[in-house]
């Protein structure tokens, strides 16, 4: 497959995969993830609490120290991608978080409990429980898209050609 | 990889500091989360209680006799239809606004008892419930009946259905 390059040069599949322009791509969008996440929590985290209690995996007296803590490491690592600042430290945890992330809505989904409401499929309406088992898969599925992206930028970086 | 974890602990510290600075200015969570505590029978009695509490089935059974208490079924519409705590308010927090619950409890004073329950178990729907009304709408004797309505059911006390 071949695409036109910034300079008007064509290129192919392989160089744009390892063009820094798409790296500077990725670690914006990821930024702006992290950044946009952050953002209602770091101002509401009693409902973030709430939320994280409605994974029902964690024990409850430290689910406040999550909320007050997470928002702003996620806004952090949101920066150091978009900057540069700490980056190698910011993909690391990055990756861990996605990680942590898919492999919560995932016990969630197949436990059939609902991560928006913290109630059970069984307790809602047919429709609102397909409604709600979507929007677990969708979010499932972004996730991933985003740990492959990070995984890109972890291996560039690795090898020094992104940073 | 040593000045990589140096970083990651750096990144956390940082996030911790400022979610601990936002806590002491903004004041609105505590860092330690408590799970409702069960509530003594010598608290059973027409007060204010500080935080909402947690019921027996005990306690509720003899409520539901003495009717000192109003239930709320906190479940979606169509799983309380197929069968409910005799009498119960079907108040499903996710598709109710404030006026709509407001509605729904005419009739209740705000010293009244009010033993929410759900489907037992892991549901949160009578404690997210129950935490709305007891901070945002001025209920002030909020109980959680966490056996729920299986509990209820099994033990062969006073059921309902509209189907």
């Amino acid at each position: 497959m071949r695409v036109d390059s910034p300079n008007g040069k064509k290129m192919d599949m392989k160089s744009v995969l390892e063009s820094r322009y798409l790296n500077y791509i990725i670690r914006l969008i990821m930024g702006i993830v992290f950044i946009y996440a952050s953002y209602s929590k770091i101002l509401d985290p009693v409902a973030f609490s709430s939320n994280i209690h409605n994974y029902g995996v964690t024990p409850v007296y430290i689910e406040n120290l999550i909320a007050i803590v997470l928002p702003w490491l996620e806004l952090f690592i949101g920066l150091g991608l978009i900057t540069g600042i700490k980056y190698r430290a910011s993909i690391d945890i990055s990756i861990y978080l996605m990680w942590a992330f898919i492999i919560l809505i995932s016990q969630a989904y197949l436990r059939g409990k609902s991560i928006d409401c913290g109630c059970f499929m069984n307790d809602i309406s047919p429709s609102d429980a397909a409604e709600k088992r979507f929007d677990m898969l969708k979010r499932i599925f972004e996730d991933i898209i985003f740990l492959i992206m990070l995984y890109k930028l972890k291996y560039d970086a690795n090898n020094k050609k992104s940073h | 990889m040593a000045n990589n974890i140096k970083d990651i602990f750096l990144l956390i510290l940082v996030s911790l500091l400022f979610g601990v600075c936002r806590v002491f200015l903004v004041g609105d969570i505590p860092f330690i989360k408590q799970p409702p505590k069960l509530i003594s029978n010598d608290e059973l009695v027409n007060t204010q209680l500080d935080a909402p509490k947690v019921v027996t089935i005990s306690q509720c059974k003899e409520m539901f006799d003495q009717k000192s208490a109003f239930f709320i079924d906190a479940r979606d519409s169509m799983v309380y239809d197929e069968g409910h705590i005799l009498g119960a308010i079907n108040i499903h927090f996710e598709s109710n606004d404030d006026d709509q619950i407001l509605s729904r409890l005419e009739g209740v004073e705000e010293n009244d008892f009010l033993i929410i329950y759900c489907s037992g178990g892991d549901c949160d729907l009578s404690e997210e419930l129950g935490n709305h009304l007891f901070e945002y709408l001025g209920y002030r004797n909020i109980l959680l009946y966490e056996g729920g309505f299986p509990e209820w059911k099994e033990n062969g006390y006073e059921i309902s259905s509209r189907k």
